[in-house]
């Protein structure tokens, strides 16, 4: 305690000179803290967004994501009631989902398109939760009549196609023999993904009319749905032995967005904390040399008195230590302020390159990080303080006291 | 208690060479108060840092105790933190720190109990008559009274050698006097040898040997003019 009182003394001695440098550490610490904030949540929106898409595990055939299919469902899985079935009786597994991909053209009868389909169960709306924004018209029916088939359109394709909720609309798509077979759907509703590219294709239907469409039994993957993310890894390898047969994917190994996204975002943030390093560091080590060629003459009495070098050392490292922590104190709590009041005055982003939809501007808060960025504070200044104070300590005893 | 043999001491400035100290040999008795006179660039600062083991930089030995303290840094360090206490002109007390912190400093750096640092501190700021000051920072005190508290701070761990360099020199008149008699009263009281550098002739007639340094000899050993 009495270290810690003399360190704070010592500080108020230059009180604007402190207050700077306290000023300097918060509003780095508030910048790395802000900016980290923004991309944890970055990176928790495109995680979810990612394992949305593809769940925890995602079983197929071995070679489906790496190889190109010479006919629909080449790679497709056989046999999906009875794996399906098997699964869900494994307590970690809260809902095994069929899915098939297909394509081909999409008519009004009048005008034709390109179409990228999803066959699922519509179950997948109740066990995923609300996934897509339905601009008009509702989602597919888990009691969906065989000989009405409903089929939701993306926003630009149905606008393209000029038809709304209750309009019909025709696919046509090549069957597993090679064949083209024909369907039509009544249109249930439109959605919008923000992505203009899928918005201008994308088409969901119930995986009965996708198999119908492509005369085929088979689907093409199995999307497995656990109850929290992080025991994915765990969970693949639970299940690994009841699949032997069959390659299991986690949703990391799909989430090609997130991961390029996240590898981007941890150079920036990487390259901005050194960045911020080298300011405290600069900020620190100018004040601290100050202090300690203004103190010479005392450093002086107090190594006559006894006092070792180390315990000269500590002092400054102490004096240090306060700058960092009062400044880091305050540049979380001006990171919290700023975190908010982004939730209370709701400000968006305009929309990122490849969408159409801007989104909320959110900061999180994480203690976490405000931990590792204290620590990683206070181990600059110990730094600085070390290489600031060394030629004053260092300094023989008689030219210190003789200092001016 | 203390011997220096054949200290010699040069400083070089570039190419140029000054040989500050020739052939010192000095023995300090316990409870003796020497007084180094002589002109300025005599030397005196030189052998009082040289006695205070401030200064390894020189050629002979300097043995505290018995115990020879040349090149021995860190010995050097602990005798002058257990057994040593300083006296400089300009006070130098530490400006943060209260009367009583300033007192109390060598006490902890010794390790010693807070409760006894309490009991001896104000014993002897009430030996320099400074107990109502004691939380008084430098800055709120007389010359007279800042180096009061730097005799305080000199004794309070019973130092067996205080150095003192210029004790009286940024005092007036009448201070420095109360000065040399508070540092002989409590220097007799605790048994504790002083080696003084001073120009002061108050000084020299209250000690009890002068020696006069010229050009890094000392010329004479003198008995002290009559108090």
């Amino acid at each position: 305690m009495r270290r810690l009182k003399l360190a704070v003394l010592n500080l108020l001695r230059n009180r604007r000179r402190s207050l700077l440098t306290v000023a300097i550490v918060s509003i780095v610490v508030m910048a790395l803290m802000t900016s980290g904030g923004f991309g944890l949540y970055t990176y928790k929106s495109l995680k979810e967004g990612a394992a949305r898409s593809e769940r925890h595990l995602v079983f197929t055939r071995p070679g489906y994501f790496s190889s190109d299919e010479e006919y629909p469902l080449q790679n497709g899985l056989e046999n999906s009631d009875e794996l399906r079935k098997h699964l869900m009786t494994d307590s970690w597994v809260k809902a095994v989902q069929p899915r098939i991909y297909l394509n081909g053209l999409i008519s009004n009868g009048e005008k034709s398109t390109i179409f990228l389909g999803q066959g699922i169960l519509p179950s997948e709306f109740r066990v995923k939760g609300p996934f897509l924004n339905m601009t008009e018209g509702g989602i597919l029916r888990e009691n969906e009549d065989p000989n009405d088939p409903k089929i939701l359109l993306g926003k630009d394709l149905a606008k393209n196609l000029n038809v709304k909720r209750g309009d019909y609309v025709t696919l046509m798509s090549t069957t597993v023999d090679g064949a083209l077979n024909a369907l039509d759907f009544k249109v249930q509703g439109v959605f919008a993904t923000g992505v203009p590219d899928l918005d201008k294709r994308q088409v969901y239907l119930s995986i009965n009319s996708a198999q119908f469409i492509l005369n085929s039994k088979k689907v093409s993957t199995l999307h497995l749905y656990g109850y929290d993310l992080e025991d994915t890894e765990a969970l693949k390898a639970r299940l690994a032995e009841q699949a032997t047969e069959l390659k299991i994917t986690t949703w990391e190994d799909r989430a090609f967005f997130y991961q390029g996204v996240k590898s981007l975002y941890d150079r920036i943030f990487g390259l901005m904390g050194v960045i911020m390093a080298v300011v405290i560091f600069v900020s620190l080590f100018n004040t601290l040399v100050m202090s300690v060629t203004e103190r010479t003459r005392e450093i002086g009495t107090l190594s006559a008195l006894g006092t070792s070098r180390t315990e000269l050392l500590l002092g400054f490292v102490l004096e240090a230590l306060v700058l960092s922590l009062v400044g880091a104190i305050v540049g979380i709590l001006l990171a919290g302020a700023v975190s908010v009041g982004l939730m209370v005055f709701d400000v968006t982003m305009p929309p990122p390159p490849g969408k159409t939809e801007s989104y909320p501007l959110v900061v999180y808060f994480s203690m976490n990080l405000a931990w590792i960025i204290t620590l990683a504070v206070a181990a600059i200044c110990v730094l600085s303080s070390f290489m600031a104070a060394r030629t004053g300590v260092n300094k023989p005893i008689t030219e210190a006291l003789v200092h001016v | 208690m203390l011997q220096l043999t054949h200290i010699e001491k040069t400083y070089k400035t570039g190419e140029i060479e000054h040989q500050a100290l020739r052939d010192v040999n000095l023995a300090i008795r316990p409870g003796n108060m020497v007084v180094l006179c002589g002109p300025s660039g005599s030397g005196k600062s030189t052998l009082l840092n040289i006695c205070g083991l401030l200064d390894q930089d020189y050629s002979g030995a300097v043995h505290f105790a018995g115990e020879l303290m040349t090149r021995n840094y860190q010995q050097a360090m602990k005798i002058r933190r257990t057994q040593m206490g300083f006296i400089f002109q300009k006070f130098n007390l530490v400006p943060v720190m209260s009367a009583f912190e300033n007192v109390a400093y060598p006490l902890q750096l010794n390790g010693v109990a807070s409760a006894e640092v309490k009991q001896r501190v104000i014993q002897m700021l009430d030996h320099v008559g400074l107990v109502e000051f004691a939380r008084y920072r430098p800055d709120r005190l007389s010359g007279g009274q800042q180096q009061r508290v730097a005799i305080a701070r000199a004794l309070v761990h019973r130092p067996k050698l205080v150095i003192a360099d210029e004790p009286t020199a940024s005092l007036d008149s009448v201070t420095a006097q109360q000065i040399i008699e508070l540092m002989k009263h409590l220097g007799s009281e605790q048994k504790t040898a002083f080696i003084v550098a001073s120009h002061d002739d108050r000084m020299t007639r209250r000690c009890d040997r002068v020696m006069n340094l010229q050009d890094g000899v000392i010329l004479q050993e003198e008995a002290p003019c009559a108090a």
